[in-house]
């Protein structure tokens, strides 16, 4: 099972905010996707987990970042 | 831990961010999701939206998610008898699953459910990822009104809240029932925790047991003992649709299935051709019964209808056939057979027709049971370079075969509603006899837990949800 998910992260790459990105929307009805999809969203924003290792030149600037789960 | 890795995507992904391949060290932490990544597979590659390089998380195991259960208080926020029972089931029900980690109420910190609202710092800092907040009121007239909701921690936001009115000697219910939304939320799928278990309980000297049919809520609670146990009984079988048990008794000095009416207590016949009749089970909408019957020295499996009539031989008497199970959706049936010459699992239609063998272990492989979820069926087996007895579980192809639990008896295991968790008995040999106990596992194999029951217990049947 894969979960697709937006972010947005800020100037140092740490995740403020995610959610389901929009082509997996409509799988949400699913409840065993929901139920992961809904864990994939608490990885992002666990402070554990928050700040992936982007390269050098992804940082600087708050950016939309892309994770699959 | 959880691996990372980046993806460029497309030629503008590459141009746009100068994005290249990044595989992240392994001092990267762990993520709710993740325990220790002990693989090193890599990650598959990503696509993200709007033409961005994706991040690849992939490698995690899954943890037990920590969630704290508030204790439920009266209205006014003050302590409940009834509430602090409810939270205490509640809490064993999350717990015992594996799938939850109950935070120790000992170190939450006071006053951090404001108004009805939870202060989200307080809950934050225990690492809680859910809370379950509740109330408990008694209407009196021997009625409670039980109110509780659930609350993502990390997105500061209320997931369910639902209130429910009872007699007060269904508190227990209650719990299980809070428990079941919460599993659902939060794994995906119903849970289990509000369902029965029919059982043969046993007293007595090892060489005059008495052995009784009895019932119970699935954690050993409210306990009922159906017969007087003038008569052995063996084998319940919970009927998945009505109120009706399926079991073996000696009432006529030779094993007979019979079932038993749970809303009147009466008992009836239904197994009375052949020599005997033995292993009871339900079709999964509860109209038809299977059950294995002897004849000269062979024994059939054969249909007839949960009211006892219309019989029909599924197998011929050419051989030992016993113990059969239905799938879920009512197509086919596992059964153990020695028609190969020596006992063995096989799948056949519904109807008795194209009858296949699933099982070549060194061995001898008995009391399959198919889960509801479709994907596994478990099974007793004893083979000799093993030692003792074990339980097993397969595909229904006969693949992935693996041990949950090995003993020097470990016999007739039964699934939970939702085909997570088995239940089944363990006898250990003592001085005086033997100790006979029921054991829930979960299909990972982890997670045994011993279920407390009033005297040696054997035989569960696993009842399915009541709500």
């Amino acid at each position: 099972m894969i979960a697709k998910l937006q972010g947005r992260g800020d100037t140092v790459g740490t995740v403020r905010a995610a959610k389901v990105e929009s082509r997996d929307q409509g799988r949400l009805e699913q409840p065993i996707f929901a139920a992961f999809a809904q864990q994939a969203v608490q990885a992002l924003l666990n402070p554990k987990c928050a700040t992936p290792p982007l390269p050098k030149d992804m940082l600087g600037t708050p950016r939309t970042l892309y994770f699959e789960f | 831990m959880t691996r990372f890795k980046i993806q460029p995507l497309s030629r503008r992904g590459i141009l746009g961010a100068g994005a290249a391949t990044f595989i992240a060290p392994r001092a990267f932490a762990q993520s709710a999701l993740g325990g220790d990544d002990t693989t090193a597979a890599p990650a598959p590659a990503a696509s993200g939206g709007n033409n961005g390089p994706a991040i690849s998380v992939s490698g995690a195991q899954s943890a037990p998610i920590p969630i704290a259960v508030a204790p439920f208080t009266d209205p006014t926020g003050n302590p409940s008898q009834y509430g602090g029972q409810i939270t205490g089931v509640l809490s064993d029900d999350l717990g015992h699953s594996g799938l939850f980690r109950p935070i120790d109420p000992t170190s939450f910190v006071p006053n951090s459910v404001a108004n009805g609202t939870p202060v989200w710092q307080n809950w934050s800092i225990l690492g809680a990822q859910a809370l379950i907040t509740g109330d408990v009121a008694d209407q009196g007239g021997g009625q409670l009104r039980v109110e509780f909701r659930l609350w993502n921690v990390a997105q500061q936001a209320q997931v369910q809240g639902t209130a429910y009115t009872t007699t007060v000697d269904n508190w227990r219910r209650i719990a299980h029932i809070i428990g079941d939304v919460v599993y659902q939320q939060m794994i995906g799928e119903k849970g289990y925790f509000d369902s029965r278990v029919a059982y043969i309980s046993e007293a007595g000297s090892t060489t005059s047991p008495v052995k009784r049919l009895a019932v119970m809520d699935y954690d050993g609670a409210n306990n009922q003992f159906l017969t007087d146990g003038s008569s052995m009984a063996l084998s319940p079988e919970y009927n998945p649709a009505r109120q009706q048990l399926a079991f073996v008794s000696y009432q006529s000095n030779n094993p007979r299935v019979y079932l038993f009416n749970l809303q009147t207590g009466s008992e009836r016949l239904v197994g009375g051709f052949g020599d005997l009749s033995i292993g009871p089970k339900f079709s999964p909408d509860g109209n038809s019964l299977l059950m294995s019957v002897s004849r000269n020295g062979g024994a059939a499996i054969v249909r007839m209808s949960a009211d006892g009539g219309g019989m029909t031989e599924l197998t011929n008497y050419a051989s030992i056939n016993v113990s059969p199970s239905f799938s879920p959706d009512g197509s086919q049936i596992v059964f153990n057979s020695d028609r190969d010459g020596n006992q063995q699992l096989f799948v056949m239609n519904a109807d008795g027709s194209g009858a296949k063998r699933i099982s070549f272990g060194a061995g001898r492989y008995a009391e399959p049971a198919w889960s509801p979820r479709g994907d596994l069926i478990c099974y007793t087996f004893w083979g000799s370079d093993v030692g003792g007895f074990s339980i097993g579980v397969m595909a229904p192809d006969g693949s992935g075969e693996r041990i949950l639990s090995q003993g020097f008896l470990v016999e007739s295991a039964s699934f939970c509603p939702n085909g997570r968790v088995i239940m089944f008995y363990r006898q250990t040999p003592t001085p005086d006899g033997h100790n006979s106990r029921l054991v829930t596992i979960g299909i990972d194999g982890f997670n045994e837990r011993l279920v407390d029951t009033p005297s040696n217990a054997s035989d569960p049947s696993w009842g399915p949800l009541l709500a």
